[in-house]
């Protein structure tokens, strides 16, 4: 991954490229992957659920053709299952094999001061590399050709975890006691996302650019569907989007994402629907809205709603 | 174009945007990759950098477009097109004006000849030039506007126009007329032009300095003073003030639960002891959270108070989910749900109608107090009384205070009186100290900060 790749040229080059893959991208979010890959920072991403946090990290790494190494955090989760961990079960079995053989090479040494120093040629077998067992982050580092690392909703992780992700942000290094430090050869694309379930540490905030997706404009909505559900007729991609744009404006316990707009449309087609109406509205209002509150809700107001609809041109 | 970039990271940071020096350099690397010449992407590209909240995002787009202010461009050069127009018209004339000897040593100071040739653009540069030579940085309040624009005008020499016109009218020709008409014009739209320019100086850097310098007043007032009008500033400095103790306390801490063994970890860790169980490790257990209560007076002799610890309670519950709220004039109600379920004007508005129509009884508030939750109190327990403890000479019940006292981890007072007038005519606030771990007095925001930081430490 050169900093000069044709790929990562520009902004606009990068804008373009999502585009082919099917990702719609935003100024702001083709701006903040040029910056990060340019800076070699990290972007940590936050945004409503499902507005394509965690698919820019999957297309940024299909764009850039690199293996997309995933981290996803949980409460609990420590570094013997993020970073690496010693293969205790091949150690012990080693052992045991190489029990005889520890007998040959201690043969004819004299006093327990040569027989340590027979075992210190012995070396730190045990715990080199091939008793490693690399995990996500590890795993990330040792990419030769440089990776695309997601951690995935950092928010669930535990306070100590996320100090612990600091040195691999900011030096793209991490220290195994056993081994030494390991340098990434070539430095990843760090994807850090967050549902904002609570607040980050200002620490972590500082080593990363900060990306904001919010729900998408209606325009902006409207060519992510023409690419996702090409097959959906044109009138129909208005009436939805439309419908979606206003269905945030209500009072809903879980607004509808970008996520939910795709699978409606998906949906819709499926039933060979060319326009929205009353009926089909009702029969599928499930796909869109996952309470039965927020159902309720919008039932009541589908009268009002439609009627904005006629008014579409 | 670094030094621009530095002002413009000062003025966010005046706007309670947090911006380290490691960011700022960011920022610089940003602007050497960007360039100043395509404003959407710059803004989006320092925007990702500097602000990294979404409310820290709306501030820094707002600042941006004050900063770089990209409108007043656009006003110029309208009137760049409106005046080619006007030119047009009167280019016989200008044939003549500019054949005319007097007329031209009339108008021939720097200044003037910079109005009648440059384009608008340019001159607002000029403007923005002198402006930034002027101590902006002492402008503070909005009525120093005027003064400033003055000093603006000073510095690109105003008084000069005047001169020109003066000798123009000395004159006395229609063409000489027609110059001043023109000078006039160019004279208020420079006018406008550095009205503006300050006016932007003054949002982005005084209204911060203004709004720091109101706070710190708000913060050492002394409650009882506050004005209802400052009501709603008080309640973002709350708020504000909940999130930093909330900030410094919610780290949560795990204590080692001894007797439980964490066989997978102790086998793991001791395989290299060759399996022999050397080290241990026991399981953690998030430690219990505190429970908190909160009991405060809201009768008429500390009403002017109760609003705002009301408010302070309100806020309280962000950084202590667990707290349980009663409040008390003459009987004692719980308003925890209330207080979790309104808004907080509503809240506290709904709190006064209920619980604050009486006079103070400590008395029967304590009685009440206790059937309603004595049994809940346990060693875990914190309870923070809110109270002027003025019981209009009524039975001061005081044994409930000490069974309370003799359950519950701590027992805090926080009382809005000078602690010399305790114990002062109807106050019983002398005999309830002796019942209380801690018993301080609280009248101002610093001193309510100080005395809930503390609380927090004491109560994990």
């Amino acid at each position: 991954m050169t900093k000069d790749s044709p790929l990562m040229i520009s902004a606009d080059n990068i804008r373009k490229g999502f585009d082919a893959l099917g990702y719609i991208a935003s100024t702001d979010i083709a701006t903040a992957i040029y910056l990060a890959y340019q800076l070699e920072k990290p972007i940590l991403i936050e945004g409503p659920p499902g507005v394509g946090k965690t698919e820019l990290a999957k297309t940024a790494a299909e764009y850039l053709s690199l293996p997309l190494v995933r981290l996803q955090c949980y409460e609990g989760l420590d570094e013997a299952k993020a970073l690496y961990e010693w293969k205790y079960g091949k150690q012990l079995l080693y052992t045991q094999v190489l029990k005889e053989q520890l007998g040959d090479i201690l043969k004819g040494a004299k006093g327990l001061a040569q027989s340590v120093e027979r075992l210190h040629d012995f070396g730190d077998i045990f715990y080199s590399e091939d008793f490693l067992e690399p995990r996500p982050l590890l795993k990330a580092l040792r990419e030769k050709q440089g990776s695309v690392l997601l951690i995935d909703e950092i928010d669930k992780a535990d306070y100590e975890f996320e100090s612990m992700l600091l040195e691999i942000l900011s030096d793209y290094q991490v220290s195994v006691p056993e081994i030494g430090t390991v340098k990434a050869q070539s430095k990843p694309l760090v994807f850090l996302t967050s549902n904002n379930t609570r607040d980050i540490s200002d620490a972590l905030k500082r080593r990363c650019l900060h990306l904001y997706i919010p729900f998408p404009s209606q325009a902006l909505e409207s060519r992510i569907i023409e690419s996702r559900v090409p097959e959906a007729p044109l009138q129909l991609r208005d009436q939805l989007v439309q419908f979606i744009q206003q269905l945030r404006q209500l009072d809903l316990k879980k607004s509808p994402a970008v996520s939910e707009t795709i699978d409606w449309a998906k949906a819709l087609v499926l039933l060979h629907a060319d326009s929205l109406n009353k009926t089909i509205i009702e029969q599928t209002l499930n796909v869109v809205l996952k309470f039965e509150e927020d159902i309720d809700t919008t039932r009541n107001e589908l009268a009002n709603l439609l009627r904005q609809l006629e008014k579409l041109p | 174009m670094q030094a621009k970039l530095l002002d413009f990271i000062t003025s966010l940071r005046s706007h309670d945007i947090r911006i380290s020096t490691s960011e700022s350099l960011d920022a610089m690397r940003v602007l050497a990759l960007i360039g100043y010449h395509d404003r959407a992407v710059l803004k989006s590209s320092l925007g990702i950098t500097l602000a990294k909240t979404h409310e820290e995002k709306i501030i820094y787009d707002r600042c941006f477009e004050l900063f770089y202010g990209g409108d007043r461009l656009d006003i110029a050069t309208t009137k760049e097109t409106q005046e080619k127009e006007n030119r047009k018209i009167s280019s016989d004339i200008n044939y003549d004006i500019a054949n005319d000897s007097t007329i031209q040593e009339a108008i021939n100071s720097p200044l003037v000849q910079r109005l009648l040739e440059d384009s608008p653009v340019k001159l607002s540069a000029a403007i923005a030039q002198a402006s930034a030579e002027l101590p902006t940085q002492e402008l503070r309040y909005f009525t120093q506007i005027g003064l400033y624009s003055r000093k603006l005008l000073d510095a690109i020499n105003f008084s000069e126009i005047e001169d020109s016109m003066t000798k123009l009218r000395s004159i006395e020709t229609d063409n000489a007329d027609f110059m001043i008409d023109i000078l006039q014009n160019k004279k208020q739209q420079l006018r406008v032009l550095a009205k503006q320019q300050i006016e932007q100086q003054f949002l982005l850097t005084a209204n911060a300095e203004g709004k720091k310098l109101r706070e710190n007043t708000l913060r050492n007032a002394r409650l009882s003073n506050l004005e209802r009008q400052h009501f709603s500033q008080l309640q973002t400095l709350i708020r504000k003030l909940a999130k930093k103790l909330s900030a410094r306390h919610s780290q949560r801490l795990y204590i080692e639960k001894r007797g439980k063994l964490d066989v997978a970890k102790t086998l793991r860790k001791n395989i290299h002891h060759d399996g022999i169980l050397f080290e241990t490790y026991w399981k953690k257990k998030r430690k219990d959270q505190p429970k908190v209560i909160a009991l405060c007076d809201v009768s008429g002799s500390v009403s002017a108070y109760a609003k705002f610890l009301l408010l302070f309670l309100y806020s309280l519950n962000d950084v202590l989910p667990k707290i349980r709220s009663f409040c008390f004039s003459n009987r004692t109600g719980e308003v925890t749900d209330l207080f979790t379920n309104e808004e907080a004007a509503a809240a506290i508005e709904a709190a006064f109608e209920q619980w604050g129509q009486g006079s103070s009884d400590y008395g029967q508030s304590l009685v009440d107090f206790a059937e309603l939750c004595l049994d809940d109190i346990d060693h875990n327990t914190t309870l923070i009384i809110l109270g002027d403890a003025r019981n209009n000479n009524g039975e001061a019940r005081l044994d409930i205070l000490q069974s309370i006292y003799n359950r519950a981890k701590h027992v805090i007072w926080l009382n809005p009186e000078r602690r010399i007038n305790w114990g002062s005519g109807d106050s019983e606030m002398r005999r309830y100290q002796t019942a209380c771990h801690f018993a301080t007095e609280c009248q101002s925001l610093q001193q309510l900060e100080r005395v809930v930081d503390q609380l927090l430490k004491l109560i994990r």
